[in-house]
């Protein structure tokens, strides 16, 4: 069998499929569905220093091939995960990424020293959350701010730290080298494009939030392009997400320069998305006689 | 909880834009309880990426097929009304916490209205130690169902319509009052549209009440945080996930100030 192993800045994958920060929980809620230690890597749900409860509902709309959602970060804080959470998924064996956020530079680095001090294998920065009011998209917009977090963060960080990236930007291409500049030891990207759902019979907003994060499928060609500017100017591993759905678009995403992937929306559609997915690629590499999964990297032909 | 593929067996009107889809599986989990849910993909409709919730009203271990009713509301139902017999669909189950388990003997009184009141109908069909009785309401006489269904389970079956043309006329809380010192009931298990359930106050300050409620769900299976309901415990506040932490609630947890 061809080889899936993969390595992100240090960091060795079983395979370069990882579950998307906010679609998969903590990873238990798929513990009874499959055997987690099949997939490369979870993103845990995005973490704050204090507890979140998150936006009222409704926070998900459906749209063509789509879907928009408001949660907000809702999650038990730093604190509870670690002595709660942490252990009961430990003992899965793939890589964890401690997806990280604050409100201000300050909460962003003291949460970056928690989380280094535990057992997580990566942090994860998500400065681009279109759900929260201060913080989360406010610090990844201007590459200036995506320079200066990443810069004041990094010295906190025990384990390597991914930088993920928003989509919502003039030049992706400015912040994905702000973020390297800053210190980054990887990137992921994209998280959601900001997006609204109305309906017009009732002629108010689906979300009660008005407007949200935009994802799944009908997100992937945004996605695929900013993967394949951003490989073209860092030299940095990419981690890349938006809309995969199968084995297929995890190639797609490898050929324009992405490393490992994560699948977000899919769990959502369809719970056994990542074995499947998994399997999928397997089977690729076998039909096209490809027999490291790394060639991929950067390999598209133009 | 597990993903499988099920077969349409049938897929009929049951009353005016009501539909009922049988399906069948190799082997269905066996731990499927009152009031649970499933998540059903629309098939063959890759626009159209989210699982829509579906109660299952009726479970057979015989023959493995699982029963549920649907109103045509968007383009997942309409879809899913004409799917011929024989067409392959992927379905999540079961979902949810479902109805508590009720004492030996207890009696049960169960409160629904429109399509609410088939997750009810599985509780009658389940809790055969128990004492059922039930206040079922529709709009008019052409929106009823399993009425015939709900009167042999039950030992006192109230029908209500809002307009007369079936039963008692009046909203179901309305008729409800007139019968429930009568029924006497240990608990109460309801579903129906929100303002049917907001509108058993009255009745829940007396007796345990359970309701199952709906929300815009994502995952079905606790992961996403999207189908949040705010919910009162212990005086603190919280958005529970209707997903996993309910569809089913005490009615004071979510219905508050
Ligand atoms: C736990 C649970 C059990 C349910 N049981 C039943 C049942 O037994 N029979 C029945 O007819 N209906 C039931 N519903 C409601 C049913 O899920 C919706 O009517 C259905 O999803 C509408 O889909 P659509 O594509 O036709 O509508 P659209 O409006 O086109 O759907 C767009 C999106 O909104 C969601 N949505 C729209 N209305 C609702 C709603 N009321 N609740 C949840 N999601 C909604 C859809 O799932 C979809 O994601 C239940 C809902 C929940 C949460
Ligand atoms: C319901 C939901 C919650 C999310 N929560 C987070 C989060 O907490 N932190 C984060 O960095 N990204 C979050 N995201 C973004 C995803 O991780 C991912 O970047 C995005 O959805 C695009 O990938 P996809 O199209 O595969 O879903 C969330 C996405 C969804 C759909
Ligand atoms: S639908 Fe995902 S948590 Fe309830």
């Amino acid at each position: 069998m061809a080889n899936m192993k993969v390595n992100v800045c240090g960091v060795e994958f079983k395979n370069p499929v990882i579950g998307a920060s906010g679609t998969f929980g903590f990873g238990k809620e798929f513990q009874h569905l499959y055997d987690l230690g099949k997939i490369g890597g979870i993103s845990l749900k995005g973490l704050t220093l204090e507890r979140r409860e998150g936006n009222a509902p409704v926070r998900i709309a459906e749209t063509p091939s789509g879907m928009i959602n408001s949660v907000g970060l809702q999650n038990p804080g730093a604190k509870y995960f670690l002595e709660h959470d942490l252990p009961q998924i430990r003992k899965f064996d793939t890589v964890l990424i401690a997806n990280i956020n604050g409100n201000t530079e300050e909460e962003y680095c003291q949460i970056a020293e928690l989380m280094s001090d535990s057992s997580v294998d990566m942090l994860e920065l998500n400065i681009s959350c279109p759900n929260v009011k201060c913080g989360g998209m406010a610090f990844g917009i201007k590459p200036e701010s995506v320079y200066n977090i990443t810069k004041a963060v990094k010295p906190y960080c025990k384990k390597p730290l991914i930088v993920k990236l928003s989509p919502n930007v003039s030049d992706i291409k400015e912040n994905a080298l702000a973020a390297e500049e800053g210190g980054a030891d990887a990137l992921s990207l994209i998280n959601t494009l900001y997006g609204m759902a109305v309906d017009a019979k009732t002629m108010r907003p689906i979300l009660a939030n008005v407007k949200g994060g935009f994802s799944g499928p009908a997100v992937k060609p945004i996605a695929l392009r900013m993967v394949h500017d951003c490989y073209s100017v860092v030299k940095v591993p990419i981690i890349g997400i938006g809309g995969i759905t199968t084995g297929l678009d995890v190639v797609e995403f490898m050929l324009c320069g992405a490393s490992a992937v994560q699948v977000g929306t899919a769990n959502i559609m369809n719970p056994m998305a990542m074995p499947q997915i998994i399997d999928e690629l397997q089977n690729y590499l076998t039909e096209m006689k490809i027999d490291d999964i790394n060639s991929l990297v950067g390999a598209l032909k133009i | 909880m597990i993903d499988l593929t099920f077969e349409i067996i049938k897929n009929e009107i049951m009353a005016s834009d009501i539909f009922e889809m049988t399906l069948k599986t190799d082997k269905l989990p066996a731990d499927i309880k009152a009031g649970q849910f499933a998540n059903v993909k629309v098939p063959n409709r890759t626009d159209l990426i989210l699982r829509r919730p579906f109660g299952i009203y009726s479970v057979n271990f015989d023959d493995n097929t699982i029963k549920l009713g649907y109103a045509l509301r968007g383009q997942g139902t309409q879809a899913l009304s004409i799917l011929p017999a024989g067409t392959k669909v992927q379905v999540l189950l079961p979902l949810g916490n479902g109805f508590p388990a009720v004492e030996e003997g207890k009696k049960v009184l169960l409160v629904g209205g429109g399509i609410g009141v088939l997750p009810l109908l599985s509780v009658a069909q389940s809790f055969k130690n128990n004492v059922i009785s039930s206040c079922i309401g529709f709009k008019d006489a052409s929106l009823q169902m399993k009425v015939d269904e709900f009167k042999a389970l039950s030992k006192e079956c109230i029908v209500a319509s809002d307009d007369g043309s079936l039963g008692e006329k009046g909203y179901v809380a309305q008729v409800l009052a007139k019968y429930i010192d009568q029924i006497n009931p240990d608990v109460i298990f309801a579903c129906g549209p929100e303002i049917m359930l907001k509108g058993l106050g009255e009745f829940a300050a007396k007796y345990p009440t359970y309701v199952s409620l709906e929300q815009r769900m994502g995952c079905g299976i606790g992961a996403c945080l999207v189908c949040s309901c705010k919910t009162k415990k212990n005086d603190e506040e919280h958005y529970a996930r209707v997903c996993a932490d309910g569809p089913v609630f005490r009615f004071e947890e979510v219905f508050y100030g």
